[in-house]
């Protein structure tokens, strides 16, 4: 632990911590838009920019590690900095809310009282069309501060989406402006969850989600697509009682807000017509009929129980769904190996 | 697909390289092209179209027609030439300020160089260059020369050039020796005659440098447009057989930056790095780096020979615009412009309206300030700094407003991207430059200051901090062009 003066006090932190989660811990808040726990310090927004004694200019606190005796003050100049450098970027900020994501620079902007002296005459980048259905980009609403770009990069270590270009032609963009499905892209949506502003949100065949995210009600659970175990927050308008979209936050233990391309995209399952809510048996009309549990797992059991004795246990094989946690799979084995007795069982997770 | 691609390195530090490969051997680097280059080199394709994009030329043929409308050239017809040249491309300064308007084609440059320059005592362009056995001292004993000489980095930060090298013999090796002959301030010229008329000057400053760092390997950075450099200097390094590679620039002034070009030498994008740590610490691949700008190491030699509080003090002053002969020219280093131009260039073609001491960031000066020395403290009561010496002379016939709008065009379309105060602040001056070339305030001027102190404080690097530094020349010497600010609220 080391011991360095926080605007005047005195406060310890563990040694080589950022400043900007140090300072947050003893109840500091600086803003920042760049900066990403998951990713490497940027430094590029210039939000954070505090007062270090010593320092020639004020220094990004999402890149500096704290250390014994350093002076830091966060409410100096800095503060008449940050309200300049929102009226900066909202200077081409043209599309605030495209998408019904939170917007960490408009509400940096009402907190502030900041306003842009003008919109930039080539503040309009290239509008951007792609062909998938799950999520959508607005240039006019991108910051440039490359936090799509770097989770691509540093968490999923894929060629998805590049900052391209330099000067007022600089876009971030799939790779040489394709679509994103014709990149390495898994459709994670990792990229819009790190979005400060919603320039990439999330889009479905009926357009963007209803409604501001913040209207919606929030149900944390665990994700049912795998083993893994997300923890998910399903994002409910209250109104029409439905699923409207899925997001997942940094502080979940298991997935650190990362999902994959289903976790995030794909409940739409839930309100389908289709869905199966309760067991189906077959009757002799060939149709099926709802049934209890008890008379479909006895009906299945019966069944079994009846192949296993006209052609032995060897042929029978159990196929375990890719959905199934590890103590869900070791209780089919069991059944597979100890009740029924064959050795022929499988997920269907290994591919 | 490309015969020749399976041949090339794949070190990511060679990607740069590799794509000016392509670019002359292939053609220009194409989406196709850039992705066969990264899965040869088994880098990813988005990572290598980032870099492919952020520099001018990648995507150019190699025989395109580039016509300058830096800021000198601006003055001097540039922009007429262009409309002479359909299909040419317009490029901000190419480093030929002495022939404006100048223009390259391909390689060639148009008009074809003609040398005006006179005899010094430390670099002296006209003197005989062959390759010499470069002076041999302590690294103590040349430390303390340096100190003694005063010499600091020529490129434009002005840093004591003993300072630097001190600190990074106390880093532990392998060191790595850099020089930065990415000379893109506009209006200078001078390491380009150091190259193409001292190579072997510089050469023997470079062996000095790798000896004093124990460094086994070297570059050079230079930048594209300079092929008869490139070929000089490649010459001289043979001649002496050195371990020092020269990497070609691809058309970014960023990348001048130390580091930026450090990141664009590792085959990324030319953003600065933030600082702690300092090349001197932690530079090319992590290890500790000597940068020094090429006429800089080129007076080592001088120093070291002579003795430290000896040598002359020196430098060379690139004079471009309305003179007689604009070129290159070695002068003391407290000269003042009126001498510059009356005795080494040839005396002003028409009545001086402004003078550019030393490159884009260093500020505008009136007539009034013609005999003030150009030095850190002669220039500082008139707002300025003699910078990389690149003196440029505008007549009073070519607008102040304009100077610094284009000025500010420049750096808007140089900047990275990385730092929010220089990527929207560049413009954003711009923008107000063409409002008040109309009679037209953009914002009060209050905001104004807060918006150049917010570039000036919040910036990476020096282009950000220090673009607002003609913008505040022009407001300081010519008040009366800005009032349509001050009397907004």
């Amino acid at each position: 632990m080391v011991e360095f003066t926080l605007d005047g006090a005195r406060v310890s932190a563990p040694e080589g911590e950022l400043l900007v989660h140090a300072a947050a811990r003893h109840g500091t808040f600086i803003p920042t838009l760049c900066h990403d726990e998951k990713l490497d310090p940027y430094g590029g927004c210039r939000m954070c920019l505090v007062d270090l004694e010593g320092a020639p200019r004020p220094v990004p606190a999402c890149a500096q590690r704290v250390r014994e005796g350093m002076v830091v003050s966060t409410n100096g100049e800095t503060g008449a900095l940050r309200r300049t450098l929102t009226e900066m970027l909202l200077a081409e900020h043209l599309s605030p809310n495209p998408g019904g994501r939170p917007n960490e620079l408009t509400d940096l902007a009402e907190e502030l009282g900041a306003q842009a002296p003008f919109l930039l005459p080539d503040a309009a980048r290239e509008p951007y069309e792609d062909r998938n259905r799950l999520m959508g980009y607005d240039p006019g609403a991108c910051i440039l501060c490359n936090r799509c770009v770097r989770y691509t990069q540093e968490v999923m270590q894929c060629s998805a989406l590049v900052f391209e270009g330099r000067g007022a032609e600089a876009r971030v963009v799939p790779t040489h402006g394709h679509s994103w499905l014709d990149t390495e892209c898994e459709l994670c949506g990792g990229c819009l969850s790190v979005c400060p502003t919603g320039a990439i949100h999330e889009q479905f065949l009926g357009g963007s989600p209803a409604g501001h995210e913040r209207a919606l009600r929030k149900t944390k659970t665990t994700c049912t697509f795998c083993g893994v175990g997300c923890q998910i927050d399903l994002n409910v308008d209250p109104e029409t009682k439905r699923i409207v979209k899925v997001t997942s936050d940094p502080s979940y233990v298991s997935n650190e807000g990362n999902l994959c391309v289903k976790g995030r995209f794909a409940f739409n399952f839930v309100h389908h017509p289709d869905r199966l809510t309760r067991p189906l048996v077959r009757g002799d009309d060939g149709k099926l009929h709802p049934a209890s549990w008890d008379e479909a797992l006895s009906l299945a059991a019966a069944g079994m129980n009846g192949v296993k004795e006209r052609h032995g246990a060897q042929s029978i094989g159990l196929l375990a769904s890719a959905r199934l946690t590890n103590e869900e799979n070791y209780l089919l084995q069991k059944l597979a190996r100890g009740v029924i007795g064959t050795n022929s069982i499988h997920s269907c997770e290994a591919t | 697909m490309t015969p020749g691609l399976d041949e090339l390195p794949r070190e990511r530090t060679r990607l740069l390289d590799n794509l000016g490969w392509v670019r002359r051997n292939v053609g220009p680097v194409t989406p196709e092209r850039s992705d066969a280059l990264a899965d040869h080199m088994n880098i990813r394709r988005g990572e290598v179209a980032e870099v492919v994009s952020f520099y001018s030329y990648l995507g150019q043929p190699v025989d395109v027609v580039r016509v300058c409308t830096g800021p000198v050239c601006d003055c001097l017809g540039g922009r007429a030439l262009l409309e002479r040249h359909p299909g040419a491309v317009e490029v901000p300064c190419i480093g030929h300020c002495d022939l404006a308007p100048a223009m390259l084609r391909g390689d060639e440059v148009v008009p074809a160089v003609t040398y005006s320059t006179n005899h010094g005592p430390s670099i002296d362009l006209l003197g005989p260059d062959e390759p010499r056995e470069p002076p041999s001292l302590e690294p103590d004993r040349i430390v303390a020369e340096l100190e003694a000489s005063g010499l600091v980095g020529y490129g434009g930060a002005g840093f004591a050039t003993w300072r630097k090298w001190e600190a990074v013999r106390k880093a532990p090796g392998p060191r790595v020796v850099i020089v930065n002959a990415d000379e893109g301030e506009p209006g200078t010229i001078k390491d380009r005659y150091v190259m193409e008329l001292r190579p072997h000057l510089l050469v023997e400053g470079i062996e000095v440098a790798m000896a004093f760092a124990e460094a086994e390997e070297a570059y050079v950075y230079l930048r594209e447009e300079y092929a008869t450099a490139r070929e000089r200097l490649g010459a001289a390094l043979a001649a002496r057989g050195l371990p020092v590679t020269i990497v070609t620039g691809a058309g970014s002034y960023v990348c001048g930056e130390e580091t930026a070009m450090l990141e664009s030498m590792e085959g990324r994008r030319g953003m600065p790095r933030l600082r702690p740590p300092f090349p001197a610490e932690a530079g090319y691949l992590g290890r500790p780096t000597l940068i020094n700008n090429v006429e800089t190491l080129a007076h080592i030699p001088a120093i070291l020979r002579l003795g430290g509080a000896a040598c002359p003090r020196t430098r060379l002053w690139s004079v471009s615009g309305a003179v007689a002969r604009p070129g290159c020219y070695e002068a003391s280093v407290d000269v003042t412009a009126r001498q510059l131009i009356d005795d080494y260039a040839g005396g002003a073609t028409e009545e001086i309206g402004a003078v550019v001491p030393g490159g884009a960031a260093s500020g505008i000066i009136p007539p009034a300030a013609l005999d003030a020395p150009l030095t850190r403290e002669g220039l500082a009561p008139w707002g300025a700094g003699p910078g990389s010496a690149g003196v440029q002379v505008f007549p009073a016939s070519y607008p102040v407003l304009r100077l610094v709008r284009e000025t500010m065009r420049f750096f808007a379309e140089e900047s990275c991207q990385k730092c929010t105060p220089c990527r929207i602040g560049t413009r954003a001056l711009e923008h107000v430059l063409h409002e008040l070339e109309h009679d037209r305030p953009a914002m009060p001027g209050w905001q104004l200051e807060e918006w150049l102190v917010a570039m000036e404080k919040g910036s990476i690097c020096g282009l950000g901090q220090g673009a607002p530094v003609p913008l505040r020349g022009a407001m300081r010497h010519w008040p009366e062009l800005f009032a349509p600010l001050l009397q907004t609220r």
